[in-house]
């Protein structure tokens, strides 16, 4: 069982004098899989994958990493950090085959598989430029290309699609699928919630240092209240009324004929179905009756304590 | 060993790809050889100054003055390569000729030599008891014949004064000749072959003088690659590169990365400057007797015995480990050279200390202050070298060494721990951040 876990947290807490930055927190992360690492900004994520790339010590827990536990790892292991850099000095080519080479892999080795990616993610002519001489978006592409060149066991991306225009985080999410598809486990860290939403199969939540919440993303999803649009002539007391609604929101006069907005929260289990049924049965004039799914960035604002995305 | 060699050669290449470096690198030989031997091309090149005589001192001094003047005539085959371009006796020029009072010698002077008829002339008068001589020369060149020739002039003096008294010629010259034998000697002096004041003067003064320089060059060697530690750990705190390399390297391998390739920077450095150092002494030594030149050979090598080499790459290892790692620590908490000035300006305090000490050790190397700050590890590696040369006894050497040694080991794990907390916090950059925070990991 353990040789299909990846990613092994255990009690894991660390200390900055008074300071608690992570506290007790524990998750696994499946080989294979993609898992979001989600939380707001100061929730303890860069810590936690500080220590997971053993570049900082946790003050308590285990950590175990591909299986290893105590020892670094950090050759079967490609990262992104949240803050990138390369030396800008540096062609892009040289800049990949000396962080593979510091990963292990032969200069030749790594230069061919650096010019083959290069070409791969459109940067084959800028391949011997200076970084200094690329724009950001392609340094980044370059950064991405480095920490993946020596062929990854564990992806481990801080924030990864931040300063990325929309195509180049497409582009990165399909890179990001393509790990897993060959085998790889990738753990990203973002608290932008749609990136995760596409992608994940598991989440980890973190709020102020504590794991809120570790599963997948449709429970993650459940944990949110789903939510009803009603609109029509009708009183926000005859929506408050209707079986399952825990509250409701009144949004004013609807565009048209709608009559006015509510947005309404159920309660958790209630069906939209049992509602619009009720609704028939008292006759309410009803123009639009529309069931919300909840969202990942749902369930992030309700299990984080509202804290900001 | 793998990863620490691959940070060493980017480090490395970094360095020497860059243009800068190789015209810095060729900058200072260039500057060193230009300040010896540009003064000395320009005084060889001088043309020989002419010299004319106006006698008004009814002595007879003329043939005297101008025998005293031609023994310093130009060298035939243009001489030595120090040597100036000396003195022609030339007759006066028509102007002076007729010229029978200092007043009318003075008025026309000035024209003469503005005209450039003749370089100086030499105006000899007699108040009966005192000769004077009044050497007028174009701007520029003041001095040149009265140094030439001032000690013969005096001597004209003294045997006029001699004669009025009525000693015999032969008599005062040999008194004028007279000397007492005074002899300086050191235990080193003392074994110096008899009668060869340059052999006796290479073995007293030599090794005080490569200690001296010996101690530049180190101090000017830890200083350097301090900085270009400092520069290239803040190149890459800025552009974010650091962390990239701690999530693949230990933070033992990237910074004995650093240091190894930084080290091979100087090695080039020295390299380079030996071939030129090598260049300019064969070029040198082409001006010395055989005999001289095979000395100052035979006193090198006595100098750097493998011993003392060995020694004082012991001292250069350990200061370098010593400033260095400190220096990159430093840079781990900067992005700019100006964020490091708050603990750069003691750091170069302390290290001007050494450096001000050598200046005083060049006339006086036995002050026993500077024995006793030699034992002070941070002074340790720059004023040892200073010493080494002198002979100190041997557990001088072992007491240094070894306290230079736990110093350095200390030095390395603080600022270890120092550069991972600077690379990986935006803590910014402080006596307490790097002492306080040194003593534990991030």
């Amino acid at each position: 069982m353990s040789g299909d876990i990846a990613l092994n947290l255990k009690g894991v807490s660390k200390s900055y004098g008074d300071f608690h930055a992570v506290s007790d927190l524990s998750f696994s992360v499946k080989r294979g899989t993609i898992c979001g690492f989600l939380g707001p900004n100061g929730a303890g994520k860069t810590s936690t994958v500080r220590m997971i790339l053993g570049l900082s010590a946790p003050t308590a827990g285990e950590i175990t990493v591909l299986g290893t536990q105590g020892h670094r790892v950090m050759d079967r292991i490609g990262f992104l950090p949240e803050e990138r850099g390369l030396y800008r000095k540096m062609t892009a080519v040289d800049a990949i085959v000396f962080l593979a080479g510091l990963k292990g892999v032969k200069a030749s080795v790594a230069r061919k598989r650096a010019l083959d990616m290069l070409e791969q993610h459109g940067l084959g002519a800028s391949a011997h430029k200076q970084i200094r001489n690329l724009s950001k978006g392609m340094s980044q592409k370059v950064q991405l290309i480095a920490c993946l060149v020596h062929e990854p066991e564990l992806v481990i991306l801080d924030e990864p699609f931040s300063g990325l225009d929309p195509v180049n985080q497409q582009s990165l999410e399909d890179v990001i699928r393509g790990i897993a598809a060959r085998g790889g486990t990738v753990l990203f860290s973002t608290h932008v919630m749609p990136h995760a939403e596409r992608l994940c199969q598991d989440v980890v939540m973190l709020s102020k240092g504590r794991k809120v919440f570790e599963g997948t993303l449709k429970q993650a999803c459940a944990a949110a209240p789903r939510r009803l649009d009603i609109e029509g002539h009708l009183s926000e007391a005859d929506v408050r009324a209707l079986p399952g609604v825990r509250s409701v929101e009144d949004l004013g006069v609807a565009e048209g004929e709608g009559g006015r907005l509510y947005r309404c929260e159920l309660d958790p289990g209630a069906s939209p179905h049992t509602a619009l049924k009720a609704a028939f049965v008292k006759g309410l004039d009803i123009t639009r009756f529309e069931a919300r799914e909840p969202t990942l960035h749902d369930a992030f604002i309700v299990l984080t304590g509202g804290a900001h995305a | 060993m793998r990863k620490t060699l691959l940070i060493a050669r980017r480090e490395y290449l970094a360095f020497v790809r860059t243009v800068g470096f190789w015209l810095s690198l060729f900058t200072l030989p260039l500057i060193f050889s230009a300040s010896i031997f540009i003064p000395m091309l320009l005084r060889h090149s001088e043309p020989p100054q002419t010299v004319a005589v106006l006698d008004l001192s009814g002595d007879h001094l003329e043939p005297d003055v101008r025998g005293f003047i031609a023994q310093h005539a130009p060298r035939p085959n243009g001489g030595g390569f120090m040597d100036s371009g000396g003195l022609t006796a030339v007759p006066l020029p028509p102007e002076l000729s007729s010229v029978t009072t200092p007043e009318a010698a003075e008025a026309k002077i000035p024209a003469v030599l503005a005209a450039g008829k003749v370089g100086s002339v030499i105006v000899a008068t007699d108040d009966g008891r005192t000769l004077r001589f009044r050497i007028w020369s174009n701007d520029g060149h003041k001095d040149d014949v009265k140094d030439a020739i001032l000690w013969d002039l005096h001597g004209l003096q003294y045997y006029k004064l001699a004669g009025m008294h009525g000693i015999d010629h032969g008599l005062a010259h040999d008194m004028r000749e007279s000397r007492a034998i005074i002899d300086t000697v050191t235990p080193t002096s003392a074994t110096a072959p008899k009668k060869d004041g340059f052999a006796e003067g290479f073995r007293e003064h030599g090794p005080r003088i490569l200690g001296v320089f010996i101690s530049y060059i180190t101090w000017m060697s830890i200083f350097s690659s301090s900085m270009i530690l400092l520069g290239s750990v803040i190149e890459e705190k800025s552009s974010k590169v650091l962390e990239v390399l701690l999530a693949s390297a230990s933070t033992g391998q990237i910074l004995v990365g650093k240091v190894l390739g930084v080290a091979c920077v100087l090695l080039t450095v020295a390299a380079m400057w030996a071939a030129v150092f090598f260049a300019v002494s064969r070029f040198g030594f082409g001006f010395l007797p055989p005999d001289k030149a095979q000395m100052v050979m035979m006193g090198l090598s006595a100098i750097f015995s493998p011993e003392r080499v060995a020694l004082l790459l012991a001292y250069f290892v350990g200061g370098y480990l010593m400033f260095g790692i400190f220096f990159a620590a430093i840079g781990a908490f900067c992005e700019t050279q100006k964020d490091a000035q708050a603990v750069m300006g003691p750091t170069m305090i302390v290290l001007m200390i050494p450096m001000i000490t050598m200046q005083t050790a060049f006339t006086s190397p036995d002050l026993p202050m500077l024995r006793y700050m030699s034992w002070f590890p941070l002074f340790t590696p720059f004023l040892m070298p200073l010493r080494l040369v002198q002979n100190p006894p041997w557990w001088e050497i072992a007491g240094t060494l070894a306290l230079m040694g736990v110093v350095a080991v200390l030095m390395i794990n603080m600022g270890r721990r120092a550069f991972r907390h600077g690379a990986l916090t935006g803590e910014k950059l402080s006596w307490g951040a790097l002492l306080g925070l040194g003593r534990r990991d991030v």
